[in-house]
């Protein structure tokens, strides 16, 4: 029981914020699952070794044998593309996978999520936008680094020595249009959010996730 | 050491994009503007150019307020002269006597901006060496007792000597309305100081007075929604929420190693808010949260 509830699911990319946002959830105790979406052909390959290896460090330095969830995301996104009007495409995409993570927790047991979200830093992670994404889903969001400064996450990610592989080349999202909703309104969205059938593709996202144990 | 003019650094490393960044410069300015305003400091003129803002002023009451105003990375009360060799060297020399002695060691930083007859390292090697005969103090480019910084934007020269470090963050009112929970014996100072350098205006919302003084000391005057102790504060604070169309709501929830319990209470207070809930504290240590709500 006690297991049970530290138990969280963390949202990993290859970036610099989201392994520092696991790492200090990892040293306040947590058991968490780590959740990758493949973006591929979005992103380029080498964001999947790049976050297997973020993995691999932070299992090392906090010996943990995590469980590692590779979920294809790209489908979900060629639907997006296709009915969803360009500008809203990152926030619909978080959604998407908010959706698709929180699955994931309640088939794990897990109790929250934990994402390397921080409030203003880069544009679409504005209090307009962080908030219509929350309101996707009922489990909790763990955001470590929301009120941090951008160079004391670039600090902590020196110290738990996941900076050098977090800024290799490929951290690229060719998904992201020019000029990404910055406030973002949850009425719109949802409308926008209707021609989906988001049942249907949480539950193949879910479904076509592959296990990883590192 | 007396000034005429504070330049002051900020930005954070996300912001590209041209307007975000005149939207952060314009909001910065007016913070500002209203700090100096509140604690009656006087000043002729503030400007932005070259990436940094520009307070003319002698008023020495000003720096300290400086150190209120979230966005602000570093300050620096400065001195001003044409942008000529001898008029720098000259202004540097008399600023360098008044603060190096022979047992300093020092260095000359200088950055150049414009069209000059002379570059940044012509300025380091002909001011370091009148220092040096000036005061007899040894030059020590990596670890020196003393700096001395000249930085030339066209036609002007600024000559300064210390770099005060500012609250950093961005500045408030950027990210619009956020509500916070503030209970008794809780660490809400810091979790408000945090939602507030992040951007965020804040009210508050509590069940009984308690002192705010110091809360008000950091983010000024704010709004405060006392409700009553029957009702659920949560939901009460997101009644609030709406009706003044703040998008998220915040408490002072901390994370430790010891407490079980912890995501199972997060996860009843998630359930019952549609808002999402912000929990501003849960990625510092104690020693860290300690040290904010001293503040």
């Amino acid at each position: 029981m006690a297991k049970k509830a530290r138990k969280v699911v963390s949202l990993i990319s290859g970036g610099i914020d989201s392994p520092v946002a696991t790492a200090l959830m990892l040293e306040k105790g947590l058991e968490v699952i780590f959740v990758h979406f493949d973006s591929r052909p979005f992103t380029c390959s080498s964001v999947i070794d790049k976050t297997r290896d973020l993995v691999g460090i932070l299992s090392r330095r906090y010996k943990i044998k995590p469980k590692f969830y590779m979920v294809p995301h790209s489908k979900v996104q060629t639907e997006i593309l296709d009915n969803i009007d360009h500008k809203s495409l990152c926030v619909i995409c978080r959604r998407m996978m908010y959706r698709i993570a929180e699955k994931i927790a309640k088939k794990e047991n897990a109790l929250a999520l934990v994402t390397g979200e921080n409030l203003g830093q880069v544009a679409s992670q504005t209090l307009d936008n962080l908030s219509v994404e929350d309101a996707t889903i009922k489990i909790p969001v763990l955001r470590p680094l929301l009120s941090y400064d951008k160079n004391e996450v670039i600090k902590i990610a020196k110290e738990v020595n996941t900076y050098w592989v977090s800024i290799l080349p490929g951290s690229c999202c060719k998904f992201t249009p020019k000029f990404p909703e910055t406030h973002a309104d949850l009425k719109v969205i949802e409308k926008m959010e209707s021609t989906l059938n988001i049942e249907k593709l949480v539950a193949e996202a879910v479904q076509n996730a592959k296990v990883e144990n590192l | 050491m007396k000034f005429s003019t504070i330049i002051i650094r900020y930005g954070e490393i996300g912001l590209k994009s041209k307007q975000t960044r005149k939207f952060f410069e314009r909001k910065l300015m007016q913070n500002i503007k209203n700090v100096l305003k509140e604690f009656n400091a006087e000043y002729d003129n503030i400007k932005t150019e070259w990436g940094r803002l520009y307070v003319e002023t002698t008023d020495k009451n000003v720096l300290p307020l400086l150190k209120l105003v979230f966005g602000i990375v570093s300050f620096s009360p400065a001195q001003v002269c044409n942008a000529e060799m001898k008029d720098i060297s000259k202004l540097s020399t008399k600023i360098a006597k008044e603060r190096i002695n022979e047992k300093d060691t020092f260095a000359v930083r200088a950055t150049r901006q414009g069209d000059h007859s002379f570059r940044s390292r012509d300025i380091g090697i002909q001011i370091g060496s009148n220092i040096q005969k000036i005061t007899k103090a040894g030059v020590n480019l990596s670890d020196p007792t003393k700096e001395v910084f000249v930085e030339v934007r066209n036609k002007k020269a600024f000559v300064f000597v210390e770099k005060i470090s500012g609250p950093c963050g961005i500045p408030q009112g950027i990210e619009g309305l956020a509500i916070g929970i503030f209970e008794k014996d809780r660490p809400f100072l810091a979790a408000a100081y945090l939602m507030s350098k992040r951007g965020c205006d804040i009210e508050a919302v509590t069940t009984e007075e308690l002192d705010m003084e110091r809360v008000r000391y950091w983010l000024g005057d704010f709004k405060i929604h006392t409700v009553d102790k029957t009702k659920d504060i949560y939901k009460e604070a997101e009644k609030i929420a709406k009706q003044k169309n703040a998008k998220a709501i915040f408490n002072s929830d901390i994370l430790t190693k010891d407490t079980l319990d912890n995501l199972v209470d997060f996860a009843k207070i998630s359930k019952k808010l549609t808002l999402p809930i912000f929990r501003p504290l849960i990625g510092f240590d104690e020693k860290k949260i300690k040290q904010l709500s001293s503040l």
